[in-house]
């Protein structure tokens, strides 16, 4: 069998591997090993009548297309399949309170820092050691703010594994949504809701638990549950 | 090539494969001799993987009386309805244009 050992269809098959680089890895597989296959049934029926040379080749190829042309129809084709397959709408409001829990939890990490001095003040007025007050500020404000910054990472990337259609988005909603429940319930020191921290701070820390409830609620919808399964598959 | 060309190619595929199983340089090229429906052969294997993937079509590696194993497509049960859906509507689609690009009524 003379599949190979041409340059001139290394290249092409090349070429066609890296114009279809916007495909899934497997379906570009599928493609190559198509046209590889193609290639080398072309030249056995060639072989048979006529002398094999650089020209024959060239004749094979030139039928099968450009690969930029090919490349591009497959793509043109996907997307006809992916824009079909638009996320529900329960889908895109999860996704749409996943950013506003993002940029709550970005405004509560900003509002932490903001209120640094208040902070202290309330824990001035609690029945501590004064020699403490230095240190268990620091310590408070220091986990407030890497909580609401590990939310903000956190509901970004639920975001993205909904939006593209991944059944782990539920998992990560779920750590997502436990962490700030912690958070609200007892907190590291003023995060929580019911402790006597700056006020801004935990009315932000509620949004953000709020946000991370509903987009919950969204993702058990049948419409998404129906949805992120059939593309994770 | 416009989505709907395309669309009728595949199911001058699925036709094609009504009778028996083909391997992939035998539709290409049967679609590249009739009067031109394909111009690159090369497009057929991103439709061949696509009605794969629907599961229109079934493949399964085959060895052949001459050459080289090969895969072959064969139409699933899918694809059959599939196909028979389409060539209801293809014809009362096709009698409405021609009356229309012919008669202008």
């Amino acid at each position: 069998m003379s599949t190979t050992n041409s340059p001139l269809v290394d290249n092409y098959l090349r070429r066609l591997r890296a114009a279809l680089a916007g495909l899934p890895a497997d379906r570009r597989q599928d493609i190559i090993e198509g046209v590889t296959q193609h290639i080398a049934d072309a030249r056995l029926q060639l072989g048979q009548d006529s002398q094999e040379g650089d020209d024959a080749i060239r004749g094979i190829l030139g039928q099968l297309g450009d690969p930029d042309v090919i490349a591009a129809d497959a793509l043109d084709a996907e997307r006809g399949s992916i824009a079909a397959a638009r996320p529900p709408r329960s889908v895109r409001n999860a996704v749409w309170l996943m950013y506003a829990g993002a940029a709550v939890s970005l405004a509560a990490a900003i509002a932490d820092i903001a209120t640094k001095n208040e902070l202290r003040q309330v824990l001035a007025r609690t029945p501590m050691a004064r020699n403490l007050i230095g240190t268990a500020t620091t310590a408070t404000f220091t986990q407030a703010a890497a909580v609401n910054l590990a939310g903000v990472v956190l509901f970004l990337l639920t975001a993205r594994w909904t939006a593209k259609g991944s059944i782990t988005a539920r998992t990560l909603a779920w750590v997502l949504f436990g962490l700030s429940t912690v958070a609200v319930l007892i907190g590291p020191g003023e995060l929580s809701a019911l402790s006597p921290g700056p006020a801004a701070v935990r009315v932000l820390t509620v949004l953000g638990w709020l946000a991370g409830l509903g987009a919950i609620v969204y993702l058990w919808r049948r419409s998404s549950t129906a949805f992120l399964k059939a593309r994770f598959r | 090539m416009t989505q709907m060309r395309r669309g009728a190619i595949e199911y001058c595929v699925l036709a094609l494969l009504r009778r028996r199983e083909w391997y992939g340089f035998e539709l290409a090229h049967a679609l590249a001799e009739a009067d031109g429906l394909v111009t690159s052969e090369g497009t057929i294997y991103p439709l061949l993987s696509r009605l794969r993937r629907d599961g229109l079509v079934d493949s399964a590696w085959r060895e052949s009386p001459q050459g080289p194993p090969r895969r072959y497509y064969s139409l699933t049960t899918e694809g059959t309805a599939a196909l028979k859906a389409f060539a209801g509507q293809w014809a009362t689609f096709r009698d409405t244009v021609d009356r229309l690009l012919t008669e202008g009524t």
